[in-house]
């Protein structure tokens, strides 16, 4: 079923389409709710209230209006407020690869399943360690997709300054995880 | 063949060994998919300036020139990397990186790395929050249908009688009856509890029920004036309802109250017998108590509508 058609659904109170919607978009949230919280458990329950927060606010979204992006802006928003509560926010622990990036890539042998949870592994750690607004601007556009223009109405920032920061922020990543892992710059 | 299939491939594809028929639909990918197709130019120029370095250049020379001029440029070179990353190459500069790449070996390394997050970073957008996840989110979401709402009595009283603070609030109830009936002035019973004290402080027990008894009888005669007006009031109203509709609420209502009534005449004919020691008396008020309270249970509780003999009957006893 197509998106619009589901979403329309979903506002009618049609609860096997937001069944639907929470199945479609669940990797998408819990994805961008890892990135802010502590741990795996603290990202899941992030990610269930996001969702629980959009069931209530879905009567305002409006049809003409992409829905990941509002979908990712609901979910940034309730992430940041979490950390603002958590004021003493210890520096997130490294999610075992194998266990809580359980990646959706299908037809992959366990031993090319376990190189690239090392190295979303490695990817992790490396992110934790960039600039706040750096990370955020890899997070919405090189993990989530958005678009150039999504991301500066998301963030509230010019379009010239999401562009410039976001070339800076690839180079931020690839620098720290050649600090972290100076292999990684080798040729295979 | 999508996307993230041809990022997995781009490596084995640049080092020949792939099959055939694989290469041939990751390459129908390519030629028409301008983002993998500069992942694929990135990772190859890499790889080129990788396996082209000079050996034997003087670097020394280059970075003392530079570092009097016009500083390093590894950074715009980075830079121009970045910008053309997932994307055609678009940077003016792109031919000048790629010559840089050829003579840094720290940008080639970054070069590496991008080319290789270009694959890995968009894989993360998706992680599964386990099976359980979403049946969690619709048990927080979804409603159930809302039910009719039927005001139900029998559920209510149960609630009732089952808190744990039910005890306290029938002490309080009981105080506040006893007050207005002993405690006021003008309340029908005022003057029992002296009355009754007195006797028993001056007489014995067999003395205290003939000594009490006009003065029950006076406050007997005084509440039944009372509940006599007020079911004069009240009391055809009820009765009217009761036999109108004798399963609603206000039916049962008006058969509690009936057996309430008779369950305080007997409670107090039972103590006025038993302190005269009249058990015969006694007991027959008892047994008519028990009765009372079937009714009043029965009233409240079942839409049975109670034989109007019992009542009658009882009075009969009783009067």
């Amino acid at each position: 079923m197509e998106l619009p058609e589901l979403l329309d659904r979903c506002r009618q109170g049609n609860s096997l389409a937001w069944e639907e919607l929470v199945r479609r978009y669940q990797g998408r949230v819990f994805g961008l709710a890892l990135h802010y919280a502590r741990d795996v458990e603290e990202a899941r329950d992030l990610a269930q209230e996001v969702f629980v927060r959009v069931f209530q606010r879905l009567g305002s979204f409006r049809p003409d209006e992409p829905f990941l992006p509002w979908l990712l802006r609901v979910a940034r928003n309730l992430c940041i407020d979490q950390i603002r509560r958590t004021a003493s926010r210890p520096p997130g622990s490294d999610i075992p690869a194998d266990e809580a990036l359980n990646l959706r890539a299908a037809g992959q042998s366990p031993e090319e399943a376990w190189e690239a949870g090392s190295r979303q592994q490695l990817v992790h750690r490396a992110l934790r360690q960039v600039g706040e607004a750096h990370r955020e601007i890899l997070l919405l556009k090189e993990i989530q997709g958005l678009k150039l223009e999504e991301i500066a109405a998301l963030l509230d920032l010019p379009l010239g300054t999401v562009k410039s920061r976001s070339s800076r922020a690839r180079v931020e990543l690839a620098e720290t995880i050649l600090r972290l892992a100076p292999e990684a710059g080798v040729a295979s | 063949m999508n996307c993230e299939q041809v990022a997995e491939l781009l490596d084995d594809l640049l080092d020949g060994g792939v099959p055939q028929a694989v290469r041939a639909a990751a390459e129908a990918h390519l030629a028409k998919c301008d983002s993998c197709r500069a992942v694929r130019e990135t990772l190859e120029q890499a790889r080129a300036a990788l396996a082209g370095a000079p050996e034997g250049a003087a670097p020394d020379l280059v970075q003392g020139v530079l570092a009097r001029t016009t500083g390093s440029v590894c950074g715009a070179a980075r830079e121009g990397l970045a910008a053309d990353w997932g994307n055609a190459p678009e940077s003016p500069d792109g031919d000048l990186v790629r010559l840089h790449l050829a003579h840094c070996a720290p940008c080639r390394q970054v070069a590496l790395v991008l080319a290789a997050l270009a694959v890995d970073l968009p894989r993360m957008a998706d992680v599964d929050p386990g099976p359980a996840f979403a049946i969690q989110v619709l048990r927080r979401t979804v409603q159930a249908p809302p039910r009719p709402r039927r005001f139900d009595l029998r559920p209510f009283l149960e609630g009732l009688l089952r808190r744990p603070r039910f005890a306290w609030e029938a002490a309080y109830v009981a105080a506040f009856v006893l007050f207005f009936l002993v405690g006021l002035p003008g309340s029908p019973l005022a003057g029992v509890p002296e009355q009754a004290l007195a006797v028993v402080r001056a007489n014995p027990v067999q003395a205290a029920a003939a000594a009490i008894e006009p003065v029950v009888q006076t406050a007997r005669a005084r509440a039944q004036a009372v509940w006599g007006a007020a079911w004069d009031v009240t009391g055809g109203r009820v009765l009217r309802a009761r036999d109108e509709a004798p399963d609603s609420f206000w039916g049962r209502l008006g058969r509690a109250w009936t057996a309430s009534c008779s369950l305080a005449g007997d409670a107090g004919t039972m103590v006025r017998a038993y302190l005269a020691r009249d058990d015969a008396r006694a007991e027959a008020a008892w047994r008519r108590m028990g009765l009372d309270v079937r009714s009043a249970w029965e009233a409240m509780t079942s839409r049975r509508a109670i034989e109007p003999g019992i009542l009658k009957n009882d009075d009969a006893e009783r009067t």
